[in-house]
């Protein structure tokens, strides 16, 4: 067997301000065209491994190490970064963000750059990358214009560049379209098919399981749970900790019963959708226009979204999801059209009027918090909106309780932006709790979370007593067709489709056009799930084709139909 | 004016826009330390003059692509103009000149000097600034920083890194803004604002340079994909450049 291209034996690694080692005992070792598919939930310790891997631990992060991390048979402890890079490309979370050229080409030139390569030579590569990489459209472009999907292909090609034997690619599909996501993995495969290794962390375990991984390394608290094929890891894998593909669940529940069972049954939560059209509704967009400076953004949308409804918004990355609701707010002018909450044109109301009656929460929680502290953040709004401040204890503790803060020590004398990514996330939610609105609009609920924080985030928003209805703009299909009565489809700024998700997702040729894909968990449905219920997710649709099994109903072939009745 | 602006073709292989970017920055700062020397509206409105003329002829940069970079800032040069105008001391002293009378306002030539010439200042930096970041592509300045200014390419990448992410930081902000307006503050400007917006710009920062050590960054010798050698452009441009600042200031 040749060299390894990494072989890690025995490492522990504890960083300096912390207590607890963040991995502990790890061994593993890549060989050329293997792919190695790192999974775990939050704060496992993936990318503490990916920095020991690219050299970052030891020589950027001091801190206690422990074991040998050896890249092409040499110590990386001996080695500099640089020696390291030509064996090791990593694409780091979030690279979008990364990028350092200010054109195309000096973003792919920067690494070879940096290793002294010949100018002909770099000329030859941009050629090569811009093919593999889709990228030559852009070339010649400024990197600033550019789009997300368009910067993280770069970011992809700024890696290419390097043409390292190892690609580190850490939690690619986190700010992907699921269509952006499928053309990284498959230049990713591709380049496994020539004899590259990749290692690529993620813990969505069913997309990343396209790239057909060699083994999987499965990582809770630091520690090696599973290291082997991929087979036995979804025998062995937590449905709850990472998503996987729903016949895995399936056959899992029907493996082990006790899983099933522990399995609670789903439940739509306390709202009960009434149709927009019966009643005036929340929400309503006539012939829209909005933008921002001469950009326009929403290109004439008409909709309505009612009182008691949970409605996702679903679309490519920059159709105006966003921009819908940030009009609705009154936080952008409209240049055409009107929209009207519960029956009144906004342009009479301030946006603290409309906070509410819609509670919004952004997708990156740090751009909410400013306060010294979490009480200070609670109070900031009622105070505003001049509520009575006899009733702020009350207020702050049943937003504290119904987003779980609660069970969190000295949670209100806490600076907020010292809080974990999941806690600032259900800071965001308390804070427009606080202002007691009977509409929740959620940009992005499941974003930044691993499967486990996210499943309990929305969890906890349906619990939420005496809420109407609940807007979300996402890019999770099977988290928006659990829990939404209706979705709006939309692309360029328009809306597409409107209607209750079985029926959205029945055009799969329009579904594929709006840069979605589909899901595992959507075919389960359209096979097992009965037509008067609504999604099922995995684990309850799994226990209700076990249970029907159980009792008799013949499973399969199409014929049986389940659902929570 | 500040934002990295795709400068366009036409002005990217315009004769300033192949001028070495150190030397524009040269010529640049020449002019405006020449400035100091003369409180005159003259040599400042001259040098305003030819900064926007060499923009549009050797620039290539198209007028309303140029108005639109310093028309907000003009209004400012106009703005300081006028209030010296108005309120400057020399209105009230009685042995100026009197030029007109508005009202119960008297206005002085002495008065009107002083503000046509502050005026003309600022009009003259914002010239000569517009007519610089029109001309230069970001790249092609941290690439003569680095190769004929000999600046670290550490501090140059620096440079440019936080230069791009102006928008950004300005996208944050609004958002920040707009976060706070929606829990009832009418869009105020608060102190803390700013903590939220450093938090992220750090964060930020802390990142790219990660990405940037992992592409080997700073880790021995670099070479240049782009090379940028002195031409005889750089000595015309330069030449030229600092004839008109003489001219202007010794006429």
């Amino acid at each position: 067997m040749p060299d390894p291209i990494v072989q890690i034996e025995g490492l522990t690694f504890r960083y300096r301000r912390a207590t607890e080692p963040a991995i502990r005992d790890i061994n593993l070792s890549i060989q050329a065209g293997e792919v190695v598919l790192v999974a775990g939930p939050s704060g496992c310790g993936k990318s503490t491994l990916i920095r020991a891997i690219n050299g970052l631990i030891p020589h950027a992060y001091p801190g206690e190490f422990l074991g040998t991390v050896r890249v092409a048979g040499q110590l990386t402890t001996d080695l500099r970064l640089r020696d390291i890079s030509r064996s090791i490309g990593t694409m780091l979370q979030d690279p979008a963000k990364q990028i350092v050229g200010a054109t195309v080409e000096a973003e792919l030139a920067f690494g070879p750059e940096n290793l002294g390569v010949e100018r002909a030579v770099i000329r030859r590569r941009i050629g090569e990358v811009a093919d593999r990489a889709l990228l030559r459209p852009l070339l010649g472009r400024e990197t600033s214009a550019l789009s997300g999907g368009e910067r993280q292909l770069l970011a992809m090609g700024g890696i290419l560049m390097l043409e390292p034997r190892l690609y580190v690619v850490d939690e690619p599909l986190a700010n992907l379209d699921p269509a952006t996501a499928g053309r990284l993995l498959a230049i990713l495969r591709t380049l496994a098919d020539e004899g590259h290794a990749i290692l690529i962390v993620e813990h969505r375990v069913e997309e990343a399981l396209d790239l057909r991984p060699d083994r999987v390394l499965y990582l809770d608290e630091g520690i090696t749970r599973y290291l082997g094929d991929v087979p036995g890891f979804l025998r062995i894998a937590d449905p709850k900790a990472v998503k996987l593909p729903f016949e895995v669940v399936l056959e899992r529940f029907r493996a082990d019963p006790g899983l099933a069972r522990a399995s609670a049954p789903h439940t739509s939560g306390a709202i009960d959708p009434i149709p927009a059209a019966e009643s005036t509704p929340r929400l309503a967009y006539e012939g829209v226009r909005a933008g921002y400076g001469d950009r326009e953004i929403l290109h004439g949308v008409d909709a309505r979204l009612g009182r008691r409804e949970v409605v996702a918004v679903l679309g490519p990355n920059g159709s105006g999801k966003t921009t819908l609701f940030r009009a609705a707010m009154h936080l952008m002018p409209t240049t055409a059209g009107r929209i009207l909450v519960d029956g009144a044109p906004i342009a009479d109301r301030t946006v603290a009027e409309l906070a509410a009656t819609f509670g919004y929460v952004f997708q990156s929680p740090s751009q909410m918090l400013f306060a010294r502290n979490v009480r200070e953040e609670l109070v900031f709004g009622p105070r505003n909106l001049g509520r009575d401040p006899a009733n702020f204890e009350a207020i702050i503790a049943a937003a504290l309780r119904r987003t779980s803060l609660d069970e969190l020590d000295d949670i209100l004398d806490r600076p907020p932006l010292t809080l974990s990514f999941g806690q600032q996330k259900r800071l965001a939610l308390a804070i427009a709790l606080a202002l007691e609105p009977p509409t929740l609009i959620l940009d992005e609920p499941s974003a930044g979370q691993d499967h486990r924080t996210a499943r309990s985030f929305m969890a906890e928003v349906l619990a939420i007593p005496d809420l109407e209805s609940i807007y979300l703009v996402t890019h999770d299909v099977d988290l928006a067709l659990t829990h939404a009565s209706r979705i709006l489809l939309f692309m360029d700024g328009q809306v597409v489709a409107d209607g209750p998700p079985a029926l959205v997702v029945e055009d799969v040729d329009r579904w594929i056009a709006c840069n979605l894909r589909p899901t595992s968990l959507m075919r389960a449905n359209a096979r097992w799930r009965r037509p008067e219920v609504g999604f099922l997710d995995a684990e309850t649709l799994a226990a209700h084709v076990l249970m029907n099994v159980r009792s008799g109903t013949p499973e399969g072939e199409g014929g049986s139909a389940v659902g929570a009745g | 004016m500040l934002t990295p602006a795709d400068i366009g073709v036409a002005q990217a292989g315009s004769l300033l826009g192949q001028t070495s970017p150190l030397v524009k920055l040269g010529l640049a700062l020449a002019w405006l330390i020449g400035l100091l020397f003369t409180l005159d509206p003259g040599p400042p409105a001259i040098l305003a003059l030819a900064a926007i003329l060499a923009g549009l002829t050797l620039g290539g940069i198209p007028p309303s692509r140029l108005a639109q970079a310093f028309a907000p800032l003009s209004a400012v040069a106009l703005g300081v103009g006028l209030a010296n105008l108005l309120f400057s001391a020399s209105n009230a002293d009685p042995a100026a000149t009197e030029l007109a009378r508005v009202g119960p306002l008297r206005l002085t030539t002495e008065a009107a000097l002083i503000a046509g010439g502050l005026a003309a200042r600022v009009f003259a930096i914002v010239s000569v600034g517009a007519v610089f970041a029109q001309t230069t592509d970001p790249a092609r300045l941290v690439d003569a920083l680095v190769q004929q200014g000999r600046a670290p390419a550490r501090f140059a990448y620096g440079a440019l890194a936080a230069y791009q992410a102006l928008p950004r930081l300005a996208d944050d902000l609004a958002t920040i803004r707009q976060a706070r307006r929606i829990r009832g503050l009418r869009g105020g400007w608060h102190p803390r604002l700013f903590v939220s917006l450093l938090v992220r710009a750090i964060r930020h920062a802390d990142q790219l340079a990660l990405a940037m050590d992992a592409r080997a960054f700073g880790s021995g010798p670099r070479s240049t994909f782009r090379p940028i050698s002195w031409g005889w452009r750089d000595l015309a441009v330069g030449a030229g450049g600092l004839a008109v600042l003489g001219a202007a200031l010794l006429r």
